[in-house]
């Protein structure tokens, strides 16, 4: 597995990146993402847990 | 007065326009490899601060710490005009050899222009949420407010006002939903006056976030640049999830912004 295969496994496995909501190019450039922003995503994913299923609609309604 | 929402061709004109300071041209809006890219992961970053707002939302003590929201939201409203006001100022000073200071300054001079009041059309909110005006206009940006655009003064000072970007990302790519909103005012028992800033964004926030993630995906970015707009990002995910869960844990709001019965 190449090191960008690696990350898009990592980002996926984490429950960051969802693949079916990407295209295969936007796949290609978010596999370009560096080690430390992927630790930064996946540590605060775990941080937060998983995502709710059924929580779609809700927004954090912060604007500027 | 609503804003109105910009047409494609306001925003390609906005980008163009020539006439002020030393902005003298803005790149037309054409996807960069490095700008979507850099979409890509805001993306990615909205995603996260999904699930820390499910979380805020869910919490069945929300509607106690829902003031407290208000107050916080109030705290940042405040602040953005002006961040985005300086991240201008200076990217216009470094406009005339910096082609991504030139888009930024394009950007900004606009959006300024379409956030501008939108603190005293919250404090409107508030005060239907019986809160005092001016109590809350002397009341200091909270600590959470000040990591959260404070981060971007540093980068906008030290390093490029593009960074402001990724403090947009996150906070305009999830703009509020309707049906959303309507749960919390059902959850809260508060009138529908407290949430009237909340619609407001709810239906100009889907063309802001589109001219937004026009302008990133075009913007002219170095490796650095783009490293830089993310890191902003990520900090900009970090203060707010920080500030959500900071909210619930503290609870009761000041009382002491209160209007005097």
């Amino acid at each position: 597995m190449s090191d960008e295969q690696a990350k898009l496994k990592k980002l996926e496995d984490a429950g960051i990146l969802e693949k079916r909501q990407f295209a295969p190019e936007e796949l290609a450039l978010v596999a370009k993402i560096s080690d430390e922003e992927v630790e930064v995503l996946v540590k605060l994913r775990k941080r937060l847990g998983a995502p709710a299923a059924d929580k779609h609609h809700i927004r954090p309604n912060i604007f500027v | 007065m609503v804003d109105q929402p910009k047409s494609p061709m306001d925003m390609q004109a906005a980008l163009e326009d020539v006439t002020r300071g030393d902005v003298t041209r803005s790149a037309p809006p054409t996807a960069s490899t490095a700008g979507a890219a850099l979409w890509l992961k805001v993306t990615l970053a909205q995603g996260l601060l999904n699930t820390a707002a499910a979380r805020f939302w869910s919490d069945p003590e929300m509607p106690r710490f829902f003031p407290s929201f208000l107050v916080e939201l109030y705290s940042i409203v405040r602040c953005s005009v002006p961040l985005m006001e300086r991240a201008l100022k200076r990217a216009k000073q470094l406009a005339a050899h910096d082609e991504l200071a030139r888009v930024t300054a394009g950007y900004l001079r606009l959006h300024i222009e379409e956030e501008r009041h939108h603190d005293e059309w919250l404090l409107d909110d508030l005060v239907a949420a019986d809160m005092d005006r001016e109590l809350l206009r002397k009341n200091p940006p909270s600590a959470n407010a000040a990591r959260l655009v404070g981060a971007q003064y540093c980068w906008i000072e030290h390093a490029h006002p593009a960074a402001v970007f990724g403090y947009l990302g996150i906070i305009e790519g999830n703009p509020p939903l309707p049906q959303h909103i309507e749960e919390i005012r059902r959850q809260t028992g508060y009138p529908s006056d407290v949430f009237r800033s909340m619609h407001l964004h709810a239906v100009h926030d889907v063309d802001h976030l589109a001219s937004l993630k026009a302008t990133i995906v075009a913007l002219p970015l170095t490796d650095v640049n783009e490293r830089l707009v993310a890191t902003s990002a990520f900090a900009t995910l970090h203060a707010l999830v920080r500030m959500l869960e900071d909210i619930a844990t503290a609870g009761e709001y000041d009382s002491r912004l209160a209007a005097a019965v």
